[in-house]
């Protein structure tokens, strides 16, 4: 089956966020090698043979090995797509394109992390209120006589059972 | 025996116990379906609840609740691509596609005919073969939990669609982020970057909500504009016939015995014994390739599976004091604070809670099917709602779950990271499932191998010692060499298509 041009350049602005996401990897496999021991213990056998370095060091060799794999995989698959590609060009392109979404994950990442950093700090049914009302317009929702009702309900019934049901010491 | 779960059944029929095993039961497909709240965590935070009842009351609250999440995992699994439990997470697998190509009603069907079949069966095997069943169980040495452990991370890499690569990868992902907090044999930290949080390493309860709860919202945000189209208005639960139950044979066979017997298998629980059916169904398909794509044998293989498990695990934990899983550790520690003695001498001297559980399993079985047809049509009426009113509370139960683990705030910070960092994964192609599993069975892998080795002075060849070992050695390997085959043979098929 021959693909299409279109397809081929998404293809390939796969294969480049392939390579990225490899080296991501890389970095995690080659960075537990330096993090696994921050308390400077001593490196002592125990009587299986084994100590308290082994597994996480063997892991890490093992994905640094799959990474390694994968990465090569990754750039010989790109280096034979014959289609001229520009990744920054497609990736403006992208953004344009899916700006909205983008935005939308990013800023529920943000409100979810500003949720639970005040979380405790101020009363729970009202903290609640306000970010179901926040992420209900968020999603684009505009029927605001709903939206404050399904706010004020989501935000008693989570503190009814969270907080007076289930006792969470929130 | 027979006289004994006859007074169990007798005293289940007491109005007060029959009306707390449903209620239990009903919190439980509720819970259950809830992504972040899992079993563990609801029997937790029902512990203080049932302080001033009585042992068998409390227990059997517990046990309602215990076989009433197993089921309801599979609820938002299928619905929603957002399993409440982890075992329900393999459900998803097939589930979701069913639900897809809009056979919601009958992916449920499967589900709840496969969770009941797979209870009633492992509670059969559990109540009449308990002497064999823990002989095999208390037989279970390390080095045989560890192999199954690693068969079932070779198994869930197997699954991967497209590339064992990135199962492989994803698994070891995973067994990285297991081996954080503080090591079990030396009591030294690993991972830790200085922070006390981290010496207990990271929040189970968190890396579920991340992964399964924030990731999937994160993801699904691209099918925003478009509102639930897996029902239709008039929804109707479509339970499948007997006939076409009977035909498949094969997955419910399959998920009843794995279930059974790796529920007795001290440590490994459900998630192993849905992965296992998962993959041993799969291989042994005609079609393997509609696995994933909504092959009704995907749903009732790790669905007969996992409430197989249920009988299993009670075995351990009624005869020797040993938890098959976390729910059973907790259900232990309620023996304890009952003024109960767990382990051997507990069928002496507790026989009547003892036989009182085991009818309590049985019936909690029945009373998940009645009140699944009901929760079912919940379900469906909260998950047809467009997805801008039910990712907002998933979002908060979520955040609540991860919460209520520890009843502190850093679980949450964690699920957030690992949120992002699951919708990263799962945007490659990396399915956040093989994560979860590393997470799961690495402790289990490291310990248990660990402890072999101490007990066979660093002897390896303790690990071929005996012939299920060899032949638990023999499918690894197998199952690596398959799938390494059939990666080339796919990757000889891209590079003509490129």
């Amino acid at each position: 089956m021959l693909l299409s041009d279109k397809e081929k350049r998404e293809k390939k602005s796969d294969l480049v966020k392939d390579i990225l996401i490899g080296f991501f990897f890389l970095i995690i496999s080659v960075g537990a090698f330096f993090a696994y021991n921050p308390a400077d213990a001593p490196l002592d056998v125990g009587t299986d043979g084994m100590n308290f370095a082994t597994y996480p060091l063997g892991v890490a060799s093992l994905l640094t090995i799959l990474v390694l794999i994968y990465l090569i995989t990754s750039f010989k698959k790109f280096f034979s797509a014959q289609q001229d590609y520009n990744f920054f060009k497609y990736l403006n392109q992208s953004i344009q394109d899916n700006k909205s979404l983008y935005f939308k994950r990013i800023l529920t990442v943000i409100l979810l992390t500003v949720y639970a950093l005040i979380l405790g700090e101020i009363n729970f049914m009202l903290l609640t209120s306000v970010f179901l009302f926040a992420v209900f317009y968020l999603y684009e929702r505009r029927d605001y006589f709903f939206m404050i009702t399904l706010s004020l309900l989501g935000g008693g019934f989570s503190y009814a059972l969270f907080v007076y049901f289930l006792k969470l010491p929130i | 025996m027979f006289e004994g779960l006859l007074g169990g059944f007798a005293n289940c029929f007491e109005p007060f116990n029959l009306l707390l095993l449903f209620l239990g039961t009903f919190l439980g497909l509720l819970v259950g379906a809830l992504p972040g709240l899992s079993s563990p965590m609801a029997i937790i935070i029902l512990l203080p609840v049932t302080y001033s009842l009585e042992p068998l009351p409390a227990l059997l609250t517990m046990i309602g609740v215990y076989v009433g999440t197993k089921l309801g995992g599979s609820f938002s699994a299928i619905l929603l691509r957002t399993p409440g439990t982890p075992a329900g997470a393999c459900t998803a697998l097939d589930g979701f596609p069913m639900a897809e190509k809009g056979q919601s009603g009958l992916a449920l069907g499967y589900a709840t005919y496969a969770s009941f079949f797979g209870g009633v069966t492992s509670w059969i095997i559990a109540v009449t073969c308990i002497p064999f069943i823990s002989g095999i169980a208390l037989k279970s040495s390390n080095a045989d939990i560890a192999l199954i452990a690693i068969m079932g991370l070779v198994m869930v890499s197997a699954f991967t669609r497209g590339s064992m690569l990135k199962g492989f990868i994803g698994v070891c992902i995973g067994l990285l982020i297991g081996s954080i907090g503080m090591d079990r044999t030396d009591a030294i930290e690993r991972f830790t970057f200085g922070s006390i949080d981290l010496l207990s390493g990271v929040p189970f309860a968190a890396a579920l909500v991340g992964l399964f709860g924030f990731a999937v919202v994160i993801s699904d945000l691209s099918l925003m504009k478009s509102s639930s189209e897996l029902v239709t208005t008039k929804f109707k639960i479509e339970l499948p016939s007997t006939l076409d139950f009977l035909k498949r044979w094969r997955a419910w066979s399959v998920g009843g015995f794995f279930g059974s017997i790796i529920g007795a298998v001290p440590g490994v629980g459900a998630d192993g014994a849905t992965w296992l059916s998962y993959g041993t169904v799969k291989n042994n398909s005609k079609n393997p390739e509609n696995f994933g794509k909504g092959e009704p044998d995907g749903v009732v293989a790790p669905e007969t599976a996992n409430n197989a498990t249920t009988g299993g695990t009670m075995v351990p934990m009624l005869t020797l004091g040993i938890p098959g899983d976390a729910s059973t550790a907790i259900m232990i520690g309620a023996l304890y604070l009952h003024g109960l003695q767990p382990g051997v001498t507990l069928m002496k001297t507790g026989a009547e809670v003892v036989y009182g559980m085991l009818a309590g399993l049985l019936l909690a079985g029945v009373f998940m099917f009645i009140i699944a047809m009901g929760a079912i049509r919940f379900f469906v009426y909260v998950l047809r709602q467009h997805r801008s009113i039910l990712f907002p509370f998933v979002l908060i139960f979520a955040t609540m779950g991860a919460f209520a683990s520890y009843n502190e705030f850093f679980p949450v910070y964690v699920a957030i990271f690992l949120g992002v960092f699951g919708f990263i994964m799962e945007e490659r192609g990396f399915p956040v499932v093989t994560i979860v599993l590393g997470v799961i069975l690495g402790p289990i892998i490291e310990y248990n191998t660990r402890v072999a080795l101490q007990v066979a002075n660093a002897d390896w060849t303790t690990f071929i010692d005996t012939w299920p070992r060899i032949l638990m050695i023999g499918i690894i390997v197998f199952l690596v060499f398959n799938e390494v085959k059939q990666g080339l043979s796919r990757q000889k098929l891209s590079k003509q298509n490129i």
